[in-house]
């Protein structure tokens, strides 16, 4: 089986036209607003994302009428027209904006934006463009004549993404992504490695727990109660989750209120300052003249896209919130996550949260399957008509629309329309009545009819992605297939494979113990019996799917061998009817072994770590020569790297492996490391440790590649941007405090450069671990990106550009991980180039063109710009001249006439293939007629032409358009053999045909022998094998009538007979035999 | 055995320097002058200096002032707010109400939350101040006066306080994760739910502290005063320690403590009689005032055992170089004939040995603190790598006495005879030699 699987792995890999997780990097990023509609209400443009064009079509005829597409960066989230013939496209990866001219469909500049440009807005006199960038946590403001920033807006909040205006435009309303719910920890911190956790409040007993530790979720009990497998140890002291109310008071899932611990006198026992609080920003309100910032708060955790309502002027926001407060998974079962409505009062900040799955009681886990689908699950478009007296809303997870009224209320025709896989972006043709969505997951348009509210017309787009994504995806976003209630899904947590920067007690006193065995890979010798894996596990934060597969076990506590002994979870948490059967288990870990990191922005172009690297956000304890609160200098981060890779008391070489940060998943024999075998599933065995500090409790060794996306927490202020920081509970605040607290770093530039290496961890291509050196054991590699990959440029003349030196000499090298593509216009065509470091030229789309460095931007002017574009190595050669990876490039198919988005669709004629036929006899005398058919593979389909071949039997013809052939067989007795040739012919260039020739055998009707006795009369005929005789007879010829004799007779050979013995004695009669059709 | 003994003396010298610094922290004033005036409206104006309660070099507090006065010296009333001065502002209030009575000025030090981390406070007159919640990581507070003073919810972790008086303290909650506590005295004080981890009590008197539900962990408790610490089942502390406390405080007697760690360890007015010690480690420990009758130390490692003040009898089974140095510690030594015994690796604290006859006697690496051996015979004794810190040798014959490696401080030769008597590697400080003389080097 072993060598079978690996020829078909290599067959597949070497297939032409397949594009795989090789030429096609996944980083399941999200489109925003994809979707727009020009300002004259002509054009609709589209972000193709995986295939990183804009589709433009014409929708004047209510029916989406493609006009072409623009390469713009990679990953494109965003379109927004600014003017009926300028565009401006957010592409998230490239980290840049692409500036489209619509009547010439071509990028005419590229502006570099910070990282993860999401949405686009226009507002302000004069007007100015607004660019949310996640991230960094910016809304970038842009000169829209100049192209140049105008100002730096830092929002208080965690990835500022969808956006929108005011309807008089002097306001830019910004929802912020990951803003948390004033949800937070009580928690320990960290401490030294050979240290224990402090002692936690909730121990204290005048605290609200009455020192429970954990307390009990039900008054005085636990509910349900814990189980009598696991009551004989008593659970491990865990932190607690307190959120916010109403009134301002932190409270626990028990009525406990934790408000003095929190930002009440008795704050520093929690590392608090009195009066900390989390403003809990969801919605920035940006002046767009003055840029003056307000918020709006307490709307969500999740705020997943924002419109306006045209009549009312509220601020409509849809996302999630959580329920993280309430502990333990047997009660958050199916009801975990609401969908919401937030609406929005701009004037007094006033705020209205619909849940809009009103039809759901949240009382079960589970309800019928129609009222499942009725659900809406991760809403990720809202789009108000003109009047605001109707939304709709598109739910990524649940596949479908629903409309609301302007109270938001769901109303419609239908409780929801469905739609292809992954609607996200939404526009509204109001005057021909038509809705717009992008099908993210599918790649596709559904056109929705607002009069009669169904689907009118899918549109395929041309999706690169592999089919190993689309048939994973489902199994982590689907809220109709995997939860209960239909609102629910993995991605509900682990938002677009991410995580939701909460934390979650998803403990199950319920279940038994998980036992620790000789299978976990401990780095130091394993705990205790006493220490197996409580199911009481307490507060942890979500992590991210990013790269999980072949870094196993999971969880924080390494409890889960692999991605199979999650499975529960789709049943135990989401509530869902079935779990995954093992085919949908295989599916959902082979899409997730496909997501990667993103390139890294605190890494430099050409993935080198940075010597000078500004930490914004990151400050002093005051335990070196600064201040408290002072920022921390530039860090080095290569510095911090040597620093890492000690081995003595403050590296953490020994533990966390490089490139990702895992445990080593080998052991050390006393000479070399050995690769431990693989266990059930493939799962890998990355180490795990138990340490005091985690009062021995075993935890993996965490990988380390998205600490940046964890900032925020703030404990040395009075406020904070989240409730939730680092470590397996998130109640470590800052990189610095981890740094401090657990490896005794006190010099402000030492912890600088380590939190600079922290930052810049993913990415790889660092310092490597070595078979023979027991305290750097080799890492298991990390699925990532090059930090240089997406950079972009755009030129209008052929002067030098270092940045794109720098480019091509990157693309030369064999270990930079980097391809360069180029797009532009040449002699008025849309082109491709790509660098080939074999020649080191750039080919073109075209095959056997090429061009040096020098020489291709000799081409570029002002009207034929070009656009360099830095791409993933592997994925150039598609990305830039083979657009569908199927050999042919994209110009040659184009002058060719074939289809470069389509790997069937050949720049070459494949010849027809007409049906198959045989040798046929026939009666002389009877029409025969034939139809035949022929195939093309071809595409765009060809036109196929039927004709006969000489000789041509007298009388025959066959119809050129259906090939239904016609013919009457004649001539002298006795049988004829007749040689008929069919021709079918495609109109390709060249023509190619098919033929076949086949033989008619003609042949007579006579009777062979006859053979009269008293029993009866017999009569024989030649035959034609297959048909069917009958016999008739009448006693006198003139009888008006001839009779059947019952039992008509099928030839099996070349002779038949029939007897009648209805004759009696000394009668006459006569027969006649005739051939039925 | 060297890194115990290193210990032991170390507590000598510590006390030592004690009185040492007391005697330059004289800029801390925590104490001031009041002076009253009468006013002309029948008013009485109060007056003083406000003053650092810390010493010159450290950072300035000048706490806050709060006048009162009282008619009968029971109950006081607050005149006016809280005063807040500049250092040697003088400063002054006037009671315009005043109808006769008596005042008072309490100085306040309110440092809730207040970033300090790193700061110099060492011998800070710190009395009764407030510094819950503040963050104190790394500072110096050593010889601080911090009695009763609140730290409850600081973070102390790393600071250094060495030598404080925390007598009555708050340190419910603290986290003081590695600080220095060495012998200091907290004797009273709250250190519930305190996070001491990694901490240094050595030689600290931890009486009647209360250490619920804390992290002693790691902690250095050598020397460590337990007799009346409270602690719970919650406390996590080493096993060592944890033994200790329970010999301490719950007492022993015939225990069974074969092969135990009781190294270093204070167990003064315990009663261990009829225990079983038998190959126990003893190293270090002060047996002050304990009861041993009837112990059986059989196998024990007694090296630089203090027995002074101890109960021992004909019953105790012990060995003869102990039972001979508990001797020479509490019946006294002087005159007798201990030539060629061996006395190595044992302590020996204020005895009296004038007189004796140690010629030949093996005394290598033993602890000779403040004992006087005047006139005694040293010939060709042995003190090879001894600590003969104060030790009295004048008139003492040290012909041929081997004293390499050994320190001398403060040790007296006055007169001796030292003819061929060998100070290779000898430590020499403060020591006064046969001529007179003071050596340093």
């Amino acid at each position: 089986m072993a060598v079978a699987s690996g020829l078909y792995l290599w067959a597949t890999a070497l297939c032409p036209g397949q594009i795989t997780t090789t030429n096609f990097f996944n980083w399941e990023t999200a489109p925003v607003h994809p979707v727009d509609l020009s300002p004259d209400g002509t054009k609709l443009a589209v972000c193709n994302l995986p295939d990183n064009r804009l589709e433009i079509f014409d929708v004047t005829s209510g029916k989406l009428l493609p006009l072409g597409n623009i390469p713009v960066g990679l990953d494109p989230v965003t379109v927004r027209f600014r003017t009926s013939t300028e565009l401006w496209v957010a592409n998230y990866i490239s980290d840049s904006i692409s500036i489209v001219d619509l009547p010439s469909m071509r990028v005419v500049n590229s502006i570099t934006t910070s990282n993860e440009p999401s949405d686009i807005v226009f507002a302000g006199t004069p007007q100015r463009a607004f660019i949310s960038c996640g991230q960094p946590n910016l809304v970038q403001i842009f000169n829209t004549s100049t192209f140049q920033v105008v100002t730096n807006l830092v929002i208080d909040g965690n990835r500022p993404r969808a956006m929108a205006t005011s309807p008089d435009g002097s306001k830019v309303y910004v929802a912020i992504f990951e803003s948390g719910n004033a949800s937070t920890i009580i928690g320990t911190g960290v401490s030294p490695l050979t240290a224990l956790p402090r002692p936690s409040p909730i121990n204290f007993p005048n605290a609200p727990s009455g020192g429970q530790n954990p307390p009990p979720n039900s008054g005085t009990n636990f509910s349900p109660a814990i189980s009598s497998l696991t009551s004989t140890a008593a659970p491990p002291r865990v932190g607690l989750i307190v959120k916010k109310n109403s009134v301002g008071r932190w409270m626990d899932d028990n009525l406990g209120d934790w408000t003095e611990f929190i930002r009440g006198t008795n704050a520093a026992f929690t590392g608090r300052l009195p009066n900390w609080d989390m403003p809990d920003h969801d919605l920035a309100i940006i002046d767009a003249t003055n840029f003056g910032i307000n918020y709006a708060s307490g709307l969500m955790n999740i705020c997943m896209a924002i419109a306006v309502n045209p009549a009312s002027g509220k601020i409509s926001v849809v996302g999630t919130d959580a329920i993280n407060n309430v502990r333990y998974q047997p009660v958050l079962n199916g009801v975990f996550i609401r969908v919401n409505l937030a609406q929005v009062d701009p004037l007094n900040l006033t705020n209205n949260i619909l849940d809009l799955n009103s039809h759901l009681s949240y009382q079960t886990p589970q309800v019928s399957q129609a009222e499942r689908e009725k659900s809406i699950g991760d809403p990720r478009a809202i789009v108000w008509n003109s009047n605001g007296s109707r939304g709709y809303v598109t739910g990524l997870g649940s596949d479908n629309l629903i409309i609301i009224d302007a109270q938001g209320h769901r109303t419609g025709l239908n409780p929801s329309i469905n739609l292809g896989q992954g609607p996200t972006g939404l526009a509204l043709d109001e005057s021909r009545h038509r809705l717009f969505v992008y099908n993210r997951f599918v790649g596709s348009i559904s056109t929705v009819d607002t009069i009669s509210e169904t689907v009118v017309d899918t549109l395929p787009l041309f999706d690169p992605t592999p089919q190993v994504i689309k048939v994973g995806r489902p199994h982590l976003y689907n809220t109709h297939q995997t939860s209960g209630l239909g609102q629910i899904a993995c991605g509900s947590c682990h938002v677009d494979t991410r995580f939701d920067r909460l934390a979650w007690d998803l403990g199950d006193q319920t279940e038994p113990f998980t036992l620790i065995n000789s299978t976990f890979n401990f780095l130091s010798p394993p705990p205790a019996v006493t220490n197996n894996f409580h199911p009481m596990k307490g507060p942890m934060v979500t992590q991210t799917l990013q790269d999980i597969i072949g870094h196993e076990p999971f969880h924080w506590r390494g409890d889960k061998e692999g991605l199979e002994e999650f499975n529960g979870t789709f049943t135990n948490l989401q509530g869902a009817v079935t779990a995954l059967t093992t085919n949908e288990m295989q599916e959902f870990k082979s899409f997730l072994a496909t997501v990667r990191f993103a390139p890294n922005p605190f890494r430099q172009l050409d993935n080198s770590l940075s010597t000078n690297l500004p930490l914004p956000g990151h400050f002093a304890l005051g335990r070196g020569t600064l201040t408290n609160g002072a920022p921390l200098p530039n860090g080095n981060a290569q510095s911090g790297q040597t620093a890492f890779r000690l081995t003595t008391a403050t590296g953490c070489i020994i533990c966390h492996t490089l490139p990702t940060g895992v445990g080593t998943d080998m052991r050390f024999n006393g000479f070399q490391w050995l690769q431990l075998p693989l266990s059930t599933n493939s799962s890998h065995h990355a180490a795990m440790l138990q340490l005091e500090r985690s009062s021995n409790l075993p935890f993996k060794i965490p990988q380390l590649r998205n600490m940046f996306d964890k900032m925020g927490m703030d404990l040395t202020r009075t406020t904070s941007r989240a409730g939730f920081g680092f470590s397996h509970d998130g109640s470590v605040d800052s990189l610095t405090r981890f740094v401090q607290d657990s490896f005794a770093f006190t010099n402000d530039q030492a912890t600088a450069d380590m939190v600079a290496f922290m930052v810049s961890f993913s990415g790889s291509d660092l310092i490597p671990g070595s078979l023979t050196d027991p305290n750097r054991s080799p890492g298991l590699a990390s699925l990532d990106t090059q930090a240089g990959v997406g950079r972009q440029i755009t030129i209008n003349s052929p002067a030098q550009v270092t940045l794109i030196d720098t480019m091509v000499t990157l693309a030369n090298s064999s270990t930079s991980r980097i391809d360069l593509v180029v797009k532009g216009l040449k002699d008025g065509l849309s082109r491709g180039w790509f660098f080939d470091r074999t020649s080191a030229k750039f080919l073109s789309d075209r095959q056997s063109e090429t061009f040096t460095a020098v020489a291709l931007r000799a081409f570029a002017s002002v009207g034929s710009e070009q656009t360099y574009t830095l791409v993933p190595r592997g994925t150039g050669k598609r990305i830039g001249i083979d657009r569908d990876a199927d050999g042919y490039l994209d110009r040659d198919e184009l002058d060719f006439g074939s289809d470069p988005a389509n790997s069937l669709s050949l720049a070459t004629n494949t010849p027809p293939h007409l049906s198959s036929m045989t040798n046929l006899m026939v009666l002389k005398g009877r029409l025969l007629t034939l139809n035949f058919t022929a195939t093309d593979a071809d595409i765009p389909a060809q036109t196929l032409t039927f004709s006969l071949g000489a000789p041509v039997p007298p009388g025959a013809s066959i119809n050129s358009t259906n090939g239904i052939f016609l013919w009457v067989p004649s001539g002298p007795p006795g049988a004829t053999t007749n040689s008929v040739t069919i021709i079918v012919t495609d109109n390709g260039t060249p023509n190619k045909n098919d033929t076949k020739t086949f033989t008619v055998t003609a042949v007579d009707l006579n009777v062979s022998s006859f053979n009269a006795t008293a029993s009866g009369t017999t009569l024989g005929w030649s035959s034609i094998p297959g048909q069917t005789y009958r016999l008739q007879y009448k006693a006198n010829l003139e009888d008006p009538v001839w009779i059947d004799l019952s039992g008509d007779v099928t030839a099996t050979g070349n002779n038949a007979s029939k007897t009648d013995l209805s004759t009696g004695t000394n009668s006459t009669r006569f027969y006649r035999i005739l051939a039925l059709p | 055995m060297i890194p115990n003994l290193t210990k032991s003396c170390a507590r000598f010298v510590v006390m030592l320097s004690f009185l040492f610094g007391s005697a330059l922290t004289t800029n801390a004033q925590r104490n001031f002058k009041v002076s009253l005036f009468p006013t002309n409206q029948n008013g009485v104006a109060i007056t003083w200096r406000a003053q650092s309660a810390t010493p010159v070099g450290d950072l300035f507090i000048i706490p806050q002032f709060q006048v009162e006065r009282s008619t009968d010296l029971k109950t006081w009333t607050p005149i006016g707010g809280l005063l807040t001065g500049s250092l040697n502002q003088a400063m002054s209030l006037v009671d315009s109400n005043a109808s006769g009575g008596n005042y008072r000025v309490a100085s306040i030090i309110q440092k809730e939350y207040a970033q300090l981390n790193g700061v110099k406070l060492d011998f800070g007159q710190l009395s009764g101040a407030d510094f819950f919640g503040a963050s104190l990581f790394g500072a110096h507070l050593a010889q601080a006066d911090l009695t009763g003073a609140s730290f409850s919810g600081a973070d102390l972790r790393n600071a250094d306080l060495s030598n404080a008086n925390l007598t009555g303290a708050d340190l419910f909650g603290v986290e003081a994760l590695g600080a220095i506590f060495d012998g200091g005295n907290l004797r009273g004080a709250d250190g519930g739910f305190g996070d001491f981890g990694l901490a240094s009590f050595f030689n600290t008197d931890l009486g009647n502290t209360d250490f619920r539900f804390s992290i002693l962990s790691g902690a250095n408790l050598d020397f460590a005063v337990f007799k009346g610490m409270i602690l719970d089942s919650n406390t996590e502390m080493d096993p060592k320690p944890r033994l200790i406390w329970q010999i301490v405080n719950n007492g022993a007697p015939g225990a069974i403590l074969t092969n135990k760690d009781l190294s270093i360890a204070t167990l003064t007015n315990v009663n261990l009689s009829g225990a079983k010690l038998n190959g126990a480690n003893l190293n270090n420990t002060d047996f002050q005032n304990a009861d041993v009758r009837g112990a059986n130390f059989t196998g024990a490692n007694l090296a630089f055992v203090d027995f002074r003040g101890t109960l021992l009898d004909g019953t105790t089974i012990i060995d003869t170089k102990s039972r001979l140095t508990w001797q020479i510690l509490n019946q006294g030594g002087a005159g007798l004939d201990l030539h060629g015994t061996n006395l190595s690796s044992i302590l020996l604290i204020n005895a009296n040995l004038s007189s004796a006859n140690l010629s030949n006697a093996n005394c290598s690496g033993s602890a000779f603190l403040q004992v006087n051996l005047n006139g005694a015979n040293l010939a060709k004794v042995n003190f090879t790598g001894a600590h003969l810190l104060s030790t009295t040798m004048t008139n003492a014959n040290l012909t041929q006495a081997i004293l390499t490696s050994a320190d001398l401080s403060g040790a007296n030769f006055r007169n001796a005879i030292t003819n061929g008597a060998t100070f290779t590697g000898a430590k020499f400080s403060n020591t006064i030699m046969p001529d007179g003389s003071i050596r340093n080097f």
